[in-house]
């Protein structure tokens, strides 16, 4: 299921996992569209095939978004990081008590909560490249820790709003035309698309995937490219809080929880094996433009959640299940057309 | 690869064109007269699961379906303020004619209500109110005044004006939560002296953690004389906390429970009473005056409501559903929600 | 083998599940939701390993007795019930460390 194999003619490109996650996407979007738009009684169009409720997409995901693409590379490399909701969450309130308490202008409080997401993907990095500790369980109590300390901070009920209508336009507003949440959202899709496909830092995190040993004696610095991965994610996380604050117009210690179980879901979805050396970026945009499409959707149809939860569910168990029919059909034999000269002897048992 | 790139870039773009049918093109309007309209009403509760909340919907789909009107109901099915948010969002895009929620969060809920009401969207709250700039009306089901003192004084009297209680509430950041405890510590502090608040913790609306958090503060506080559970989730769990411990008749329960949920626990003198209010008749009410505000016939600076036979009074923007009830074995075997 | 793994792992669930429903007559739709993650962590502060191999039960039963007494300890204390997430994280990365250094020094040794 690799997207870097260089694509043997039409037919790998149409079976590759990303085309098929793609042609998905688009038969969701083209179904929604059928279904949940309608006109009101005034002639209006309402619902999915608008491009208020479009943008709307784009604003409900682009924090899921943010931390589906940091996921990426960390899954790549073999790891994981369940923190990144949980860092999320300790920065926004960061970011909320600075502007508030201590009365930072809002470049600084959201230079503040960047460096907190930093330093929280630090910890990550220092206990799993230099203790050499299992990611899974860093991240696991990483996800309480840090989950505690915005709980701690806020004495589990303080909640900072009132920020000033030039911050909360970032995530609420439209900026050009589109929500001014999205041009972050793309730059960084872009940058973290080159990290991983463009650059050697990109191919280092599958080799490292593969097999880290193997990477270490290659020459590679592992601990060095591990630690670079976990500590973007850590500042990426604490990007999508501010940008999930801004939506919100407030910061509350609970943002972002469970965020980080969907974007391991779309980065899964989007092809990316859980084991590490196998992902592509664009796999997982159009995971979480799936998932998106998918919650949204139903909802837009007045549907209800539940069935929007558990069709995701589905899908991720239809994705992984597909990964695996390539693989079945390329094991059987292939038919041979051979006659036996003379009978062969059957052994006795 | 690059191909692959090359697919997605026209897609996008061919799908981006695909997308600006912002306006209808066929304008076929027949306005329809503002009585037969069917209306699309979207109600938020702040749980789907809770059956507090379940209760309010089967109230309020009777009025919807005695109005001619459509009902959504959805919402996060446990606590979520975000996931509030977006729901709301896409009912604005999806078109509904009026919005009735509970908020989980008053100042994050209201952020997309006011982009309702910009659109022309109504929009009312009930049992959880949001902020007064972004909704109409909230129909409350008492004044929070009235809740706090209730329990407190219903607290006082089992316990003899004397001992140790101590509050389960759902989550801390819950607002209408805060709001009751504000006014029972005021009537504790006024009236009652010798009694002591010994906590108040969190049950997050889950029952599992209501019920340890109950059996945790009888361990911890062995003169433990009542526990007053503030979420209706709360209660049962309490209830079923004291029950076993074996501490029934020492530790007394009260709260704002279902009838139906704590039916068991007062007939077996576990849980004196539960206080409350009609759920249904909190849902009817919700759905009727959402109807009203669209049709016109309930405006802001009315000072009452009619609805049928009942008239609601409005006390500024707040419509009253009325007193808090008190179900107690004698009568809670009357109702059924 | 692997399967009946998950197998086994499925009906060990549903007994739970039918111990949690028995605690009370009402039945709750958001039962053990976040219980997944706790789990792991308990058997992991228990000393199983988290790439297998090594562990035994005692531990395990030893590292849930750790973690689910935070809570009442809280209360015992009247300790606000907002503490015991950043508790629960800073045992298990304690565990976890601890055992990183451990086999370290194993392995220099």
């Amino acid at each position: 299921m690799s997207s870097t194999s260089k694509s043997h003619g039409w037919k790998s490109l149409l079976l590759s996992h990303e085309f098929i996650l793609f042609a998905v996407v688009v038969a969701e979007w083209i179904f929604f569209y059928f279904i949940a738009t309608s006109k009101n009684y005034t002639g209006h169009t309402v619902g999915f095939g608008t491009m208020d409720a479009q943008f709307d997409i784009l604003r409900h995901t682009c924090e899921i978004g943010l931390l589906a693409l940091v996921m990426t590379p960390i899954i790549l490399t073999g790891g994981i990081d369940l923190s990144v909701g949980s860092v999320l969450g300790v920065s926004a309130i960061i970011f909320g008590k600075l502007w508030h308490d201590e009365h930072f202008s809002i470049p600084a409080a959201i230079c503040g909560a960047l460096i907190i997401g930093a330093s929280a993907g630090g910890l990550n990095a220092f206990l799993i490249t230099w203790l050499r500790l299992p990611p899974l369980i860093v991240t696991l109590g990483t996800y309480s820790l840090f989950r505690g300390l915005a709980e701690a901070i806020t004495h589990g009920s303080i909640t900072y709003t009132g920020f000033p209508d030039s911050f909360n336009y970032l995530g609420q507003e439209r900026w050009l035309g589109m929500p001014a949440q999205l041009p972050i959202f793309v730059i960084v899709a872009i940058g973290v698309w080159l990290l991983v496909h463009r650059m050697t830092f990109g191919r280092s995190f599958r080799a490292i995937g593969y097999a880290p040993e193997g990477a270490r004696y290659a020459g590679l610095p592992v601990e060095r490219r591990l630690a670079m991965v976990y500590v973007l994610a850590g500042v990426v996380a604490a990007l999508a809080g501010i940008i999930y604050t801004a939506r919100l117009g407030e910061a509350k210690a609970d943002s972002g929880t469970g965020y980080e179980l969907f974007a391991i879901t779309a980065v899964v979805l989007g092809g990316t094996s859980i084991f590490g050396g196998v992902g592509s970026v664009h796999g997982t945009l159009l995971g979480v433009a799936a998932v998106a499409i998918l919650k949204n959707g139903i909802s837009l149809a007045h549907g209800s959640t539940e069935m929007a939860d558990m069709l995701t569910g589905v899908l991720l168990i239809l994705a992984l299940s597909a990964s695996i029919v390539p693989k079945i059909l390329s094991k059987r034999p292939a038919r041979v057309q051979t006659v036996p000269s003379t009978p062969q002897p059957t052994p006795t048992t | 690869m690059k191909r692959i790139l090359v697919l997605l870039l026209t897609a996008g773009l061919v799908l981006s064109g695909c997308g600006k049918s912002d306006t209808g093109s066929s304008a076929t309007s027949t306005p329809v007269a503002a009585s037969g309209k069917k209306l699309t009403i979207g109600l938020l509760p702040k749980a789907k699961g809770n059956p507090y909340f379940v209760s309010v919907k089967n109230g309020a789909q009777k009025a919807a379906d005695e109005l001619g009107d459509t009902l959504i109901f959805d919402g996060p099915t446990n606590d979520d303020a975000a996931k509030q948010n977006e729901t709301v969002e896409n009912w604005i895009n999806s078109g509904v004619d009026v919005i009735a929620v509970a908020a989980e969060d008053e100042n994050s809920l209201s952020t997309p209500l006011r982009k309702a009401q910009a659109k022309g969207i109504k929009v009312v709250s009930f049992d959880a109110d949001v902020l007064p700039d972004a909704r109409t009306f909230f129909v409350n089901q008492a004044t929070p005044q009235g809740i706090g003192y209730a329990l407190m004084d219903k607290a006082a009297e089992l316990c003899g004006k004397e001992g140790e209680f101590a509050i389960i509430t759902a989550k801390l950041t819950a607002a209408n939560q805060n709001e009751w405890k504000k006014y029972i510590d005021e009537d504790l502090k006024k009236n009652y002296p010798k009694m002591i608040l010994v906590d108040f913790r969190p049950g997050d609306d889950d029952k599992a953690l209501s019920q340890t958090v109950a059996t945790e503060l009888m361990s911890a506080h062995p003169n433990l004389k009542l526990i007053m559970a503030i979420s209706s989730i709360a209660v049962p769990a309490a209830a079923e906390a004291v029950k076993q411990a074996g501490k029934v008749g020492k530790v007394n329960v009260i709260g704002l429970g279902l009838p139906n949920e704590n039916k068991q626990y007062v007939h077996d003198g576990v849980t004196n009473c539960v206080i409350l209010w009609n759920t249904g008749d909190l849902g009817y009410l919700t759905v009727q005056a959402a109807d009203a505000l669209v049709k016109g016939t309930l405006k802001p600076g009315d000072k009452s409501f009619k609805v049928g036979t009942t008239t609601y009074e409005i006390s500024g923007d707040n419509i009253l559903l009325g007193q808090p009830y008190t179900f107690e074995k004698s009568n809670i075997d009357k109702f059924d929600f | 083998m692997t399967f009946l793994n998950f197998v086994f792992i499925g009906a060990l669930t549903g007994l739970a599940a039918m111990m949690a429903a028995v605690q009370s007559p009402l039945v709750d739709p958001n039962a053990g939701v976040g219980l997944e993650l706790l789990v792991i962590a308990g058997v992991v502060v228990g000393g199983v390993s988290i790439s297998g191999g090594r562990g035994n039960l005692w531990g395990v039963f030893a590292g849930l007795l750790l973690l689910s007494c935070i809570s009442p300890a809280l209360t015992y204390f009247s300790i606000s019930a907002y503490w015991e997430k950043a508790i629960q994280g800073g045992i298990i990365l304690l565990a976890v460390v601890a055992d990183g250094l451990r086999s370290r020094k194993n392995k220099n040794n």
